[in-house]
Parts: C-alpha cells; structure tokens; sequence
C-alpha cells in the first residue's frame, strides 16, 4: 500500500480513540445538539478530528449508558415554523467527575508518545 | 440556497430511516426528529443538497442508530415461539385451502368431464394456479410477511418482530435464510437443537445466527 495512503488509514485509527473523551472534552464546556458538537470538535482540533454525523449518535447513546452523559429531548420550532424535538446532551455528575479522572490520564499517555516520538 | 429544494430529499432520506427501524412511533419519534434537524443543519453548513453525501447513506445511518439504541425490546424464548410456529402454520394452511378447495369444488368436477378442449385447458390451468398459490402461500407465507413487515400474523399477535442483530428491519434475504427450514417440521427441530448447541445468544436457532436475525418483542 502507498505509505500516504497508509497513514491516512492508520490516522482515521488513532483519531477514533480520541473521539469520546473529545465529546466530553466539548460538553464540559456546556449542553450542545449533535451536530453542533460534531462542528465543536472540528474546530476544537483545527479540522483534525471530524466524526461522521452518523457515528456521533452510537457514541452518545454509549456515552449515556456509561451514565456520563445525558440527554434532553427540547421541543424547538424551525424556520418554516414546524415544531420538531431536537436531543440536547450534556455532562452528568458522574462524566464531571470521570473527565477529572481522564484528562491527566490522556496527557501522561500522550507525554509518553511524544517523548517516545522525540527519541 | 433553496429550502423547498432542501427538504424534499430529507423528507425521502429520514422516510427511509424510519421503514428500517421496525418500532412504535414512540419510541423513534424524538430521536428521528433530532436526526433530522441534524442532517438539515449539516446541509445547510455544507451547502450539500444531498443528505446521503452529508450523513451516509440510510442504511448505514439505522444500523448505527439502532445498535447503540435500546429500544425497549427483549429476545424471545422457544417457548413462545412454538406456539407462534403452530399459530402460523394453521394460518397458512387456512390460507392455503382458501385457495385451493373452491377451485377443487367449483371447477374440479368441471374439468374431469369437460369435453371442449379450450375450456378444459383454462379450467385445468386456474386449478393449476389455485394449487400452485396455494402451496406458495404455504411455504412462503412466513417469508412475505417477515420481509413486508418484519412479522407474522401470529407473531403480531403475540407482539414480537423479527429485527437483524443491529435492530432495524430484515432484508429479504435473511428472511429467506431464517424461513428455510420451517418448509419441513424436522428441519425446524434441528435447527433449534443446532442454534442452542453452537449459540451466540440463547434465542437464536441455527439459521437465525446465519442469517443475523433475533426474534424480539416490544416491550414499551
């Protein structure tokens, strides 16, 4: 396979990992609809990470039946005045609190990487 | 850019979510919705009049929804569905000799004793017809059914469907597989006594692990 090709494959990989804790990342932030979120994350990362519209949603259901996130349905009217229910997630007490836990585990992981990197 | 132009291919798009996934409008309803305005907003950003190329295509888009979701459904013992089994085979038996015996009775006796040949080739030919639907609706009667509807008649009444291992509705294809041996009675009883023996869950007979289907009932 040509390596640029590979790498691409081999980034799409790695990048998965980084997706939930980056949702989390987001919403402790504040609550947020899905796709907004996507765009968060986009911009967040400098268009680095990207999760497809249709995998945003698996990953919040999961994140909500981890108890770290949860979700609201709101009632919200559209442009053409329709009345539509839009899901709105936000970090739970438990998600707080396994961010804290998470984000020096990430930094240490990534410290080691990069070191290894740099060697 | 036109919103009248937007819509439409949305209004085809969530359409076809919504006939893969097999469950009480309740319990879609709000997480449909939000999808929606979702795709609606990413095209809007995107500029992108087409739905599939901004989110996926449908397929893909249920299966993902659907294998995260809890959908208030539980799997279906043995139990069960023997009685459903036998509820369905009387019903496409029923089905079946509604077919078959007034073409029996009515043109029957007509064709033994008809002596132009034109009216005995017709009479012979709606006899062979009524026969051959009939057998059809027999064997296929479970097959049409799932893959219409994801049900049968005697599944419905016991409020059970049959989804694939992701949640959303059946293909042909697996409805064919699973439906298989149900042409033949012992086929059906090694195909429970397979599934049970190699099982991945305990309510999957042998051609239901084939085919990638569970036999679940709606719970809320």
């Amino acid at each position: 396979m040509n390596p640029q090709e590979l790498l691409q494959k081999w980034q799409t990989e790695f990048k998965k990992g980084f997706s939930k804790p980056l949702i989390l990342l987001s919403l402790s932030e504040g609550k947020n609809h899905p796709y907004p979120l996507i765009k968060k994350i986009k911009g967040l990362t400098d268009d680095m990470i990207s999760i497809a519209g249709s995998n945003i949603y698996p990953m919040l259901i999961n994140l909500e039946k981890e108890g770290l996130v949860i979700s609201q349905s709101v009632e919200i009217t559209t442009k053409e005045g329709k009345t539509r229910k839009r899901n709105i997630y936000e970090l739970t007490e438990a998600g707080i609190e396994f961010l804290d836990h998470l984000k020096p585990s990430i930094k240490k992981f990534t410290n080691v990487i990069q070191e290894l990197i740099s060697t | 850019m036109n919103k009248t132009k937007l819509l439409d291919p949305i209004d085809d798009y969530m359409q076809k979510i919504n006939k893969l996934l097999p469950y009480p409008k309740s319990a879609k309803n709000s997480i449909l919705e939000s999808l929606e305005q979702d795709i609606v907003e990413a095209m809007k950003d995107t500029n992108n009049p087409d739905p599939v190329e901004v989110f996926g295509d449908p397929y893909t888009v249920a299966k993902k929804l659907s294998s995260s979701k809890d959908w208030g459904t539980s799997p279906v013992g043995f139990g069960i569905r023997t009685i459903v089994y036998f509820i369905d085979f009387f019903l496409s038996l029923m089905f079946c000799l509604i077919l078959i015996l007034p073409a029996f009775f009515l043109i029957g006796p007509h064709v033994v004793y008809e002596t132009n040949l034109i009216i005995f080739v017709v009479e012979f030919f709606l006899l062979i017809l009524a026969v051959t639907s009939g057998i059809f609706i027999f064997f296929c009667y479970p097959i049409l059914l799932e893959g219409l509807f994801s049900t049968t008649l005697g599944k419905k009444l016991f409020g059970l469907i049959v989804v694939d291992v992701s949640g959303i509705r059946i293909t042909w294809k697996q409805a064919i597989i699973r439906n298989l041996p149900k042409t033949q009675a012992e086929f059906l009883f090694f195909d429970v006594i397979i599934g049970k023996y190699i099982q991945k869950l305990k309510t999957q007979r042998a051609l239901d692990q084939v085919a990638e289907t569970l036999v679940v009932r709606i719970i809320s």
